[in-house]
């Protein structure tokens, strides 16, 4: 079987004096694999996917070095517009993307250029529409989708032009769970039927994992580890919490899906399964006062009714997570909280003892590009705290979010996780009292998840009241205690984290999926294993 | 029975998009679109009426906000048009007047005489000023036309009714021209971060006051390079170009060239001292672009996904910006209806004939498919 993709030698540096991004990199992916690209922000898997369709070295000047050879075709020796057919790439960020006004012209896009006949293009643009579950979207302009409506639309337009090996650069970090699985099931489709070839880099693991055939981790520093996803994984922080929960309770093989774990969960943790449904979910710790309260919200976003009726109250020293559906209203809701549009109707009110404007309110946008404004991330921090007038320290701020070395950066130079890193870290300078966070780990590596983490914790445990709009299941569990859940623009659900995710189908952990119950993090899937009383919303969410 | 599932197959598909059907319906040919805005951009350099220009402006910025309601940009376009406009004044000002009513007198200055001998400064005259802000309303009014027809018309349907070699080009230039709305759209995201991180004079809600528009103008520039940049990327990674057609870059240069002759001779006709010449340039620019249209049509590799539908609204209006058109230039050709103003040697109130304002009118066309569109 002939390779789709052979680097021989492979190596690059942006500009000529830069760091070696890799060096002297050998490796093969088979015709019809599925491999995974996984490891920190900034590392270079976005880099390493521009490698394989002629980006690099074509467009980004550079130190290239050595060699690869995509479908046979050596990458030196054609435009990376040849390339299109063998090598489809889909970007991290789908704003940087599109080129169309509406979502079929973005859509055929691709296979116009490759002078596709008229039926081919039809029958594609439906059978993508259909497999992506965008159909309702067809004839919306582009600048209408939601982030995630977007993202998939983006995916949709790299998947019709069927080239033989696909690259996809974090293509599920803003969709929902449900959409996550549709893409993930349209590119195993393409690899086990049409025999593509899929490259994933991917910082969400749980469904990824039981696909992925090889994973190749790259940490950053030059080097490379490839080895089967059952190798590399369980050994891995980042690894799905299925894998880390089996890899503490000594289960063997570890199981890289819930699929696999179920027998060992259903031999070994029966108190969990037996006390289904769960009994009472734990209150709600003794909550503080309301500090941003919306009531009876209604929103237009142009003819779009983005928010009908929704209230919500946020109060000191709570975390709470607004979930649902791409395009559900999560970010309408919070931008209405953080007084950045005018509601038709219904008020948004605050506690009377926070400052106004914006001292003691901090809102962090979805698209952290576009947060970022200054020279490099120091001016940033230090931006937020004058504007702001909160008072702090910079180099405070640096330490505390692991950005010291990145201080100097100008942000355009950044990864675009260590975007979101550095705009959270300025936007949260100072210590505001309310905390609205939209999407926080889009293209956020493990660590720096944890980070956020336990930063979140530590500030709700000072006071803070906090509120993040997130598709992250498995971050709603860790830092959560309340859930809100929209659809539609409205509150369907809001209660303890404990109650709404578990038991659900889409909206729910895999700890949860594994043990039912109250169980939603890996620790309280140990805990439940060895038999203890389950409190779910206060354990901590990383395993190890 | 096999044969029955695949009826019924084929209906659940047309019936799974009753939401597009419904919104074609009333959505204007791409081509209307064009028409509406060479006819409307003519009627507004065929007349140096401020009035006539205004009513032009008022009829486009009357559908644009017909056509999108809600949006942000409005105030942005606005407040830039206007700033646009103002800036022009002085400009006209200083670059020398002349009538009889003089207002002040500014210094002198004049260029060597080796130079050209232009003369700067000196007296500014009522009629100058007068004349100085037709102008202005009639580069605002332009600068409107542009706007609308960006945000109305979709440029990739249009493009595929331009030759291959021009469309190729027009891609490019398309990917450009939204470039604009998208630059405007992270200016307003900027003016949120703005706002967001406490600085003052950022207000929520309204256009971002000139000290944010100074202070974000550079990373503003910085990220509209950035994006470009990106869409050029991606552009490369879809195989955009790969077509033979474009391996003749010259041919798209030609028509190019050709396009811009043939409007530039058909506007030098009424400007023009020799309008015969600029005829007979304008004839010479159609039949080169004619020549190359032909023939790139011939071996043409584009693919036309959907046919976009003419129907009545669209007639009824390319009729109304026939009508207009035609009215204007037939009162330019025989010089009746005020459209000339020319405020010297002593300040007048431009004319106002009832003919030429209907044709400025008839250019709000667009705005019944739009209306019929959303019955409340």
């Amino acid at each position: 079987m002939t390779a789709a993709v052979r680097a021989e030698r492979l190596g690059f540096a942006y500009g000529d004096a830069g760091r070696a991004v890799f060096e002297d990199l050998t490796f093969e992916i088979g015709e019809g694999e599925l491999f995974a690209l996984i490891g920190p922000s900034g590392g270079g898997k976005s880099t390493l996917l521009r490698c394989m369709n002629g980006l690099v070295p074509h467009f980004h000047g550079g130190r290239f070095s050595g060699s690869i050879r995509v479908g046979g075709i050596d990458t030196r020796t054609r435009q990376p517009r040849d390339l299109a057919h063998v090598a489809g790439l889909v970007m991290q960020e789908p704003e940087a993307q599109v080129v169309a006004r509406t979502v079929e012209d973005e859509i055929v896009f691709g296979l116009e250029n490759l002078g596709a006949s008229r039926t081919l293009i039809r029958k594609r643009l439906e059978e993508v529409l259909d497999a992506l579950n965008i159909a309702a979207l067809r004839a919306r302009e582009l600048r209408s989708l939601s982030g995630g409506e977007l993202q998939r639309v983006a995916i949709a337009a790299v998947l019709t032009m069927q080239p033989r090996v696909l690259l996809l650069d974090e293509p599920t970090s803003q969709l929902d769970p449900q959409a996550a699985e549709d893409v993930l099931n349209a590119a195993v489709n393409l690899c086990s039927d049409a025999g593509l070839t899929v490259v994933i880099a991917e910082h969400r693991l749980e469904r990824l994992a039981q696909y992925a055939g090889r994973v190749m981790l790259v940490p950053g520093d030059g080097s490379v580890l490839i080895g089967a996803a059952r190798d590399i994984l369980p050994d891995r922080d980042e690894a799905p919490p299925v894998t880390r929960i089996g890899r503490r309770l000594a289960w063997s093989p570890v199981p890289l899906s819930v699929g696999e774990a179920r027998r060992f969960a259903g031999a070994r943790a029966s108190p969990g399964r037996a006390g289904w449904p769960g009994g009472p979910a734990p209150a709600l710790s003794a909550a503080g006062e309301r500090m941003v309260e919306a009531r009876v919200l209604e929103v237009f976003l142009g003819q779009h009714h983005a928010l009908r009726g929704a209230s919500i109250a946020l109060h000191a020293g709570e975390v709470v997570a607004v979930m649902g559906r791409n395009g559900a209203g999560k970010t309408t809701l919070l931008r209405a909280l953080a007084g950045l549009l005018r509601p038709r109707s219904g008020d948004v009110i605050r506690h009377p003892g926070l400052r106004g404007g914006y001292t003691d309110l901090a809102f962090v946008a979805q698209d952290p590009s576009s947060l970022l404004y200054r020279e490099s991330v120091r001016d940033e921090i230090a931006d937020v705290l004058k504007g702001t007038r909160r008072g702090g320290d910079v180099e405070a701020v640096l330490t505390e979010w692991r950005l010291a070395a990145l201080a100097a950066t100008h942000p355009v130079d950044l990864s675009v996780g260590q975007r979101q890193r550095a705009a959270i870290a300025a936007m949260l300078a100072g210590g505001p009292r309310v905390i609205l966070l939209d999407e926080p780990t889009r293209g956020m590596d493990h660590a720096t998840r944890e980070l956020l983490v336990r930063n979140l914790r530590a500030r709700r445990d000072r006071g803070a009241a906090v509120a993040l709009a997130t598709h992250d299941v498995e971050l709603a569990a860790a830092v959560a205690d309340r859930v809100v859940l929209l659809a539609e623009g409205e509150i369907v659900a809001d209660g303890p984290v404990a109650e709404v995710l578990s038991d659900s189908i889409t909206f729910s952990t895999q700890a949860n999926k594994l043990f039912g119950g109250r169980v939603l993090t890996v620790e309280d899937a140990i805990a439940a294993a060895s038999g203890q009383a389950v409190t779910a919303s206060t354990s901590i969410g990383s395993a190890s | 029975m096999e044969r029955a599932d695949v009826v019924s197959t084929a209906r659940a598909g047309v019936a799974a998009t009753p939401q597009r059907r419904a919104e074609e319906e009333f959505r204007l040919h791409p081509l209307v679109w064009a028409c509406w805005f060479v006819a409307a951009l003519s009627v507004v350099f065929l007349t140096s009426n401020p009035l006539y220009a205004a009513l032009v402006g008022l009829a486009a910025l009357c559908q644009y906000a017909a056509h999108r309601p809600d949006d942000r940009r409005l105030d942005y376009v606005l407040v830039i048009g206007a700033l646009f406009a103002l800036a022009t004044i002085p400009l006209n000002l200083i670059s020398g007047s002349s009538g009889a009513t003089q207002l002040v007198e500014l210094p002198t200055l004049t260029v060597p005489h080796w130079l050209g001998g232009v003369r700067f400064g000196g007296p500014v005259t009522a009629e100058s000023l007068a004349y100085a802000a037709s102008q202005a309303v009639r580069l605002s009014a332009v600068f409107v036309v542009v706007w609308a027809f960006n945000v109305s018309v979709d440029h990739f349907r249009l493009l595929k009714y331009a030759p291959a070699g021009l469309a190729q080009l027009g891609v490019i230039l398309s990917v450009g021209i939204l470039l604009v709305p998208s630059a405007i759209d992270s200016l307003a995201t900027m003016q949120e971060a703005r706002i967001t991180r406490g600085h003052r004079g950022a207000r929520p809600y309204g256009p971002a006051g000139l000290t944010a528009l100074v202070a974000l103008a550079i990373p503003l520039l910085r990220e509209s390079l950035e994006r470009s940049v990106q869409r050029a990327e991606s552009l490369d990674a879809r195989g955009f170009g790969r077509l033979a057609l474009v391996r003749r870059p010259y041919e798209s240069l030609i028509a190019v060239g050709a396009l811009a002759v043939a409007a530039g001779g058909a506007f030098a006709y009424f400007y023009a001292p020799m309008p015969g010449v600029a005829v007979l340039v304008a004839l010479a620019g159609m039949a080169v672009l004619l020549i190359i249209v032909v023939g790139q049509r011939r071996r043409s590799g584009t693919v036309r996904l959907r046919t976009d539908r003419f129907g009545r609204a669209d007639v009824l209006v390319v009729a109304a910006c026939v009508a207009s058109l035609a009215i204007i230039a037939a009162l330019r050709v025989t010089g009746a209806g005020s459209l000339v103003f020319l405020p010297f040697p002593r300040a007048s109130v431009p004319g106002f004939d009832a003919l030429a304002a209907l044709a400025c009118t008839l250019l709000l066309a667009p705005l019944g498919p739009e209306l019929l569109r959303r019955p409340a």
